[in-house]
């Protein structure tokens, strides 16, 4: 991928720990609307790495899968999912982080899509929805779900379901009871109101009969 | 959300130097969940954000440590809510732990800064509608004077009336703590509660540091075995919420008298708020039931509450006994 | 088997069915139109329906594979964005949509609003934009060259009531009714300054009957704007297939008021638009029709989608939900109760005046009606207030939560002041057979009487924290449809068996009822039949509004199962040699036999069989057969009964309430399947625990802006918030539609806030008439003010 054209504008910015090109870099700062610009050319030792403002070239590894995109600096991970990868299990409720509903998991904690972006997630390991099954099977959990009626609408349920298996896969796993899980899951919401069956489907598997 | 660039400097004297002197449009970033709000609302509109998560060089390493060093917990600014609500962090100070680990929702915890949240803009919703000006984005006057003003403070408001955001400054005040700056001139170390200023010196910012100032850690100071510290909040929702008020307090209790009382009142004032007349009043007192319902009014002494949160001063001498009962290991009566 | 014979008369069959709850069972004779099966009644033994059933497309949902329409993905498709007033009340001077054509990725653009036309709230349409993504939609908005000449407004509904408030409508009202709607309701028209009457419900005198009373009670209600909050927000997507057909998927609860809006605007047949909704992420009664309440979706969505001669998907963000999509309107009810001593009621008057904004259906449901009943005078009065706010809607038991907060609070209230238990009060006032016996297994399963006499001392001896207890009634009438849901059944000669309707599941989970029904009848497992619907060109269905969803589809799929059924039996008939379809004998593993079994084919080999591809039958429903064993106000339906008992837990230190448990005992006809009508149970509750302690609109009096258009401090309750919580059904046998089914979706909702307003009362000792109870209020009402 290096050899494309568009990685200029994902440049390596240099000699920006001196003071001259400090300075040149707060004067540029104005016309910075194109990124094109933003690599100077002194060479010096490399202090900072300069994405955007446009579209960069990124790779995410999602659900064990690294894969390329281009993406701007201002793109949340949940943007680039659904967007961008056609990865649309993960939902988009509130846009704010106040919903769980786009949980997914950064190096197996569990975090809000929408809350992070796209660059920040470079080099770690992503897991949405449609990675917490293995080989085209349920996860414990995810049949947990489905018996105890854990989902209604189902809009809720990605978030709720990544957010729990980070909860059975955690440290805590085995002192899981209600009001732990219930802590556990205080940041994700359902509005068709199943909170009493997906706290019921958790315990049945963090009662330690299987993993998540 | 405006486009911007995203640098990731190695250094943080890398880093500094591109903010300082632009600091309009080039802001630091580190958990960024704050930050993201501000600009997903078209509240901030930077050309760039500066990483701190970048950072390779020593005060990196500072930022992202959480360790005792002569003698003091230090805890870098990076280390997210979670981390410290699940640290070793000893038992006098189980205040912070637990602050941290109210705040905000799991999600969130795991990636929010301890400096992100110390530094974090207020939530009136006057202030973070993206369509209705106030004296803070440097409007004319607060329309929460006058407004819907439920949630906002009862204490040193005016002419702005936020409440300041940071459930963590609350344990911090009650703990004592410092935090080190560093800036053009160095490092330099403050009390927690230099760090915060009144909207009537500050309307519109709520911080005292200087463009380009970084928050490097906080530093807890050294207490004695027997110190006691809690942290109680009420909130009208109890899965996720922002406090209507909330209380630290940190407490030594010898020979069956008080020796020391610190008080950090949350969410009711545009700053963390020392509640120091509750203090004096505690000390040197033998702790019970009685003594924590006489003196849990001087909490919000002066308080001049604003058409909608006069309640505010009830909750909150109540959340202040529920500290004290808590911290002095004495039952409320069933 | 079958009881005795059915007798015939003409079009209808008389059937002698099983019918009651319980042990107060009896024999009632049911008149059913000709061709109907022989209802299920309590003595009806079932294999498959009434045995908890995971859903069949519960893979689906956990593992992301549901498609939404928020996750359709068609070919060169644009995304569109609204431009919304900023203004409550303005008039349109200018608009030119022009310079956002300018704009990077645009491809089309149009105004929703003419010149001189005015626009009455913050967040209604002005011009819509779709472009190659939905950032450079959102950004091309700024471009639009829009000037408003802003004109005075009101947001508040007490300032509204105001002589000289400003006017928010002039001239006529145009009311909008959905399949969300109670039946029975109507509005009339007559309007002052922002006061529009509505009908009354009557019953005796309720002045005279107020001025007989030795005791009285009479005090203000107030209930407050309450917004769906769907967790999909309204979406549509639609393509262009020719200049005369459509194809759309939309984030519906009712796929054929889309069909039928998209056809009126864009002036197509119906049948020329085909709609899609596989999967829908809840509606709560905001979601019929192409379009939200208060937003042109469907128009804008197709109008851009044929100037850009593109795909185009308008997905709303949260803000706009929040401001635009509908809400529960407030109230502010006066109720005037009379009594005797002892707690005889001799009156109800109620006077309810409510806002859903611009729009009409602030009335508060039958609480105060139809509960009660041995009240002999009875008022309810209703009336809306305009204000310029965003259009309320149907949501989830319309006026009912508001109308029974009001009133059991009240009874409460009532019930201190004659020093009487609040439940043996309500018993003495309610003559339906099942609310009376759902209020005594409350009592005793609740321990009613033990958490009074604790809530009591905690009270007197002036504790910290203190547990109170609550019940609260819930009324609601058996809407299933009649003739609005055609449901088809298919065996073909492979054995293959399928279902097919064009109903959407709003997440009450009527894709697994109508398997279960299917494979109940031709005697299938339920994962050997599959389930097809969510699409408009699978047959008319209903709306998921009003609890009839189950009720008005289940007997549909019933019949025609039976239809395939008997045509089936003819068939073996034939190759069994037997007599006449009569004779054969269908075993539970799908094996047909003759009287004695001394024949026998399987399913598969009966079904290689099949002349043609496949035996095919589709069928409805017919009106409700009767409405055994009681009436509901104003109609000739059923009356569906449900008791909620709560305990709540008040920190008088800071006026912070939980709610440590609920019983909620409902009743739902036969329940189809008890483990997903247990959800809707939950849900109900946890909407109403939510609505009771923490949602509430916040509208700012000096802009007329909603100040919590998010989901931060518009407070959805979590899972730390919930009870725990028990729910147990007592089925009803109706005799109402072939299968027994009737509707459970918003009576559960109905009693919850009402009775944690009783719990709280009962813990605190004095009455928060209120909602949401926040701890400001509950503070206040421990020093004495209500």
């Amino acid at each position: 991928m290096s050899d494309r054209p568009k990685l200029t504008r994902r440049g390596l910015l240099r000699g920006f720990g001196t003071a001259t090109v400090v300075a040149g870099c707060v004067k540029s700062s104005a016309g910075d609307g194109d990124g094109e610009t933003a690599a100077p050319s002194v060479d010096a030792p490399v202090d900072a790495e300069l994405v955007g403002p446009g579209p960069a070239p990124l790779s995410l590894e999602i659900n064990g899968r690294v894969q390329a995109l281009e993406v701007a600096p201002n793109t949340t991970l949940l943007a680039a999912l659904r967007d961008h990868l056609d990865v649309t299990g993960t939902k988009e409720v509130c846009d704010r982080g106040a919903c769980g509903a786009c949980m997914v998991l950064v190096d197996g904690a569990p975090m809000n899509a929408c809350m992070l972006l796209a660059f920040d997630c470079e080099g770690r390991a992503i897991t949405t929805v449609e990675g917490l099954a293995s080989a085209g099977r349920l996860s414990p959990l995810q049949e947990a779900f489905v018996a105890h009626d854990a989902a209604q609408c189902g809009y809720c349920t990605a978030g709720m379901l990544v957010s729990a298996t980070a909860l059975v896969r955690g440290p805590a796993a085995g002192a899981l009871d209600r009001a732990a899980i219930a802590k556990g899951m205080a940041g994700n919401l359902c509005r068709c109101g199943s909170y009493h069956n997906i706290i019921a489907a958790i315990e049945s598997v963090a009662g330690g009969k299987e993993g998540a | 959300m405006e486009p911007f660039s995203l640098i990731r400097p190695r250094t943080l004297k890398a880093a500094r130097d591109r903010v300082t002197g632009a600091a309009d449009t080039r802001v630091f970033k580190a958990g960024a969940i704050d930050l993201l709000d501000l600009l997903k609302e078209g509240l901030a509109r930077p050309g760039e954000l500066v990483d701190l998560h970048s950072l390779q060089d020593a005060e990196g390493a500072a930022m992202r440590a959480l360790a005792l060093a002569e003698g003091r917990w230090s805890i870098g600014a990076l280390n997210t809510l979670a981390t410290i609500a699940a640290s070793g962090l000893p038992e006098p100070y189980a205040a912070l732990k637990e602050a941290a680990g109210s705040a905000a929702t799991p999600g969130i915890r795991n990636r929010a800064t301890l400096g992100g949240n110390l530094l974090q803009r207020p939530r009136c919703w006057y202030f973070r509608h993206g369509d209705l000006g106030c004296l803070k984005k440097g409007g004319e006057s607060c329309l929460a004077d006058g407004g819907e003003n439920k949630y906002h403070a009862i204490l040193g408001g005016g002419p702005c009336h936020i409440v300041h955001p940071s459930t963590l400054a609350v344990a911090l005040v009650a703990l004592g703590a410092e935090v080190e700056v560093v800036g053009d001139a160095g490092a330099r170390t403050i009390g927690v509660e230099q760090l915060f200023a009144l909207p009537r010196t500050s309307p519109l910012t709520e911080h005292t540091l200087a463009p380009g100032e970084v928050i490097r850690a906080v530093r807890l100071p050294e207490a004695p075995a027997s110190q006691r510290s809690v942290y109680e909040v009420a909130k009208e929702k109890q899965s996720f919420d922002w406090p209507l008020a909330e209380v630290a307090a940190a407490i030594v209790v010898e020979g069956g008298s008080i020796r020391s009382a610190q008080i950090g009142l949350g969410h009711v004032a545009p700053v963390p708020w020392r509640a120091v007349q509750l203090e004096q009043a505690l000390v040197g007192q033998a702790p019970s039931a009685d003594l924590f319902a006489r003196v849990a009014p001087l909490a919000t002494q002066g308080a001049r509450p604003l058409g909608q949160n006069a309640y505010k001063i009830k909750l909150t001498q109540g959340l202040v006994r529920a500290a004290l009962h808590r911290a002095c290991g004495i039952d409320v009566p069933a | 088997m079958f009881g005795e014979p059915p007798s015939k008369s003409g079009e209808t069959v008389v059937y002698a069915l099983r019918l009651g709850f319980d042990e107060q069972l009896k024999t009632v004779k049911v008149e059913v139109p000709k061709g109907e099966p022989r209802p299920w009644d309590a003595d009806a033994e079932l294999r498959v329906v009434g045995k908890e059933t995971p859903r069949v497309d519960g893979p689906e949902k956990v593992s992301g594979a549901a498609t939404y329409t928020h996750d359709v993905r068609l070919p060169g498709m644009l995304h569109a964005a609204i431009l919304r007033s900023p203004h409550a009340a303005a008039e349109i001077e200018h608009i030119d949509v022009g310079p956002a054509l300018k704009r990077p990725g645009v491809k089309a653009a149009i105004p929703l609003v003419k010149v001189g036309a005015r626009v009455r709230f913050a967040g209604a349409d002005i011009a819509a934009v779709a472009a190659t993504s939905r950032a450079e939609a959102r950004a091309a908005l700024a471009a639009i060259d829009v000037r408003f000449r802003p004109l005075p407004f009101v947001v508040d509904p007490d300032e509204a009531m105001q002589p000289g408030a400003p006017e928010v409508h002039q001239g006529e009202i145009k009311e909008r009714r959905t399949e969300g709607d109670e039946p029975s309701e109507g509005g009339g028209a007559r309007r002052q300054g922002n006061v529009r009457m509505s009908p009354s419900q009557k019953k005796g005198n309720a002045a005279k009957g107020l001025r007989q009373a030795k005791v009285s009670h009479d005090a203000t209600y107030t209930t407050q704007v309450h917004t769906h909050a769907a967790l999909e927000t309204h979406s549509i997507v639609v393509r262009w297939d020719s200049p005369t057909s459509m194809t759309a998927w939309c984030s519906t609860q009712g796929i054929f008021s889309v069909r039928d809006e998209l056809a009126n605007v864009f002036e197509l047949r119906p049948a020329d638009v085909r709609v899609h909704t596989p999967f829908m992420g809840g509606g709560f009664g905001a979601k019929f029709g192409a379009s939200a309440p208060g937003s042109r979706l469907g128009f804008a969505a197709g109008e851009l989608a044929r100037k850009a001669k593109a795909p185009v998907s308008l997905l709303l963000d949260r803000h706009e939900e929040h401001v635009c999509t509908g809400n529960r309107p407030s109230s502010s009810q006066r109720v005037s109760l009379g009594a005797s001593p002892s707690g005889a009621l001799t009156g109800i008057h109620v006077v309810a005046h409510g806002s859903a904004g611009i729009a009409t259906g602030a009335g508060v449901g039958n609480n105060a009606f139809g509960i009660y009943t041995r009240c002999p005078n009875i008022l309810v009065e209703s009336r809306d207030v305009f204000c310029n706010t965003g259009p309320g809607t149907a949501f989830r038991a319309p006026g009912h939560p508001q109308g029974g907060f009001a009133i059991e609070l009240a009874l409460d209230e009532l019930a201190a002041k004659v020093g009487k238990d609040p439940l043996a009060l309500r018993l003495e006032h309610v003559d339906h057979p099942v609310r009376r016996y759902q209020l005594e297994l409350g009592r005793e399963r609740f321990a009613w009487a033990a958490r009074r006499e604790a809530a009591a001392k905690a009270r007197e001896r002036g504790a910290r924290m203190r547990r109170g207890v609550g019940v609260a009634c819930s009324i609601w009438g058996d809407y299933g449809r009649a003739k609005a849901a055609h449901v088809t059944v298919s065996v073909d000669r492979d054995g293959a068996v399928e279902v097919r309707n064009g109903v959407q599941d709003i997440g009450g989970g009527i894709t697994t009822v109508l398997g279960m029904v299917v494979a109940e009848v031709l005697q299938r497992p339920l994962a050997a039949v599959r389930v097809r619907m969510g699409d408009s060109e699978l047959g008319p269905s209903v709306g998921s509004g009003g609890s009839q969803t189950t009720s008005s589809v289940a007997p549909a799929a019933r019949n025609a199962a039976e239809g395939v059924k008997a045509e089936l039996s003819a068939l073996a008939a034939g190759l069994l040699d037997a007599k006449s379809p009569a004779e054969v004998v269908w075993g539970p593993d799908g094996a047909v036999s003759t009287a004695g079994g001394r024949r026998s084919l399987s399913f598969a080999e009966l079904c290689k069989k099949i002349p043609g591809d496949a035996v095919v039958a589709t069928a409805t429903r017919p009106k409700t057969y009767g409405h055994h064993p009681v009436r509901h106000p104003g109609g000739d339906v059923y009356q569906i009964a449900g008791a909620q008992f709560v305990e709540v837990l008040v920190d008088t230190w800071t006026g912070v309430v939980t709610v440590p448990e609920i019983l909620a005992i409902h009743d739902a006809g036969r329940i189809h399947n008890p483990l997903t009508c247990r959800s809707q149970v939950n849900g109900g509750v946890a909407l109403g625990l939510s609505y009771a302690l923490t949602e509430a609109r916040v509208m700012d009096r000096g802009s007329g802006r909603m100040l919590n258009p998010n989901l931060e401090t518009y407070k959805i309750v979590g899972t730390r918030d919930m009870p725990k919580l028990d729910v147990i059904f007592t089925e009803v046998h109706t005799g109402a539609n072939s299968t027994g089914a009737i509707g459970i979706g918003e009576p559960a909702t109905i009693p919850t806030a009402a009775a944690i307003a009783c719990a709280v009362f009962d813990a605190v000792g004095h009455p928060v008439r209120s909602l949401p109870i926040t701890p400001d209020k509950v503070l206040r009402a421990l020093e004495g003010q209500a």
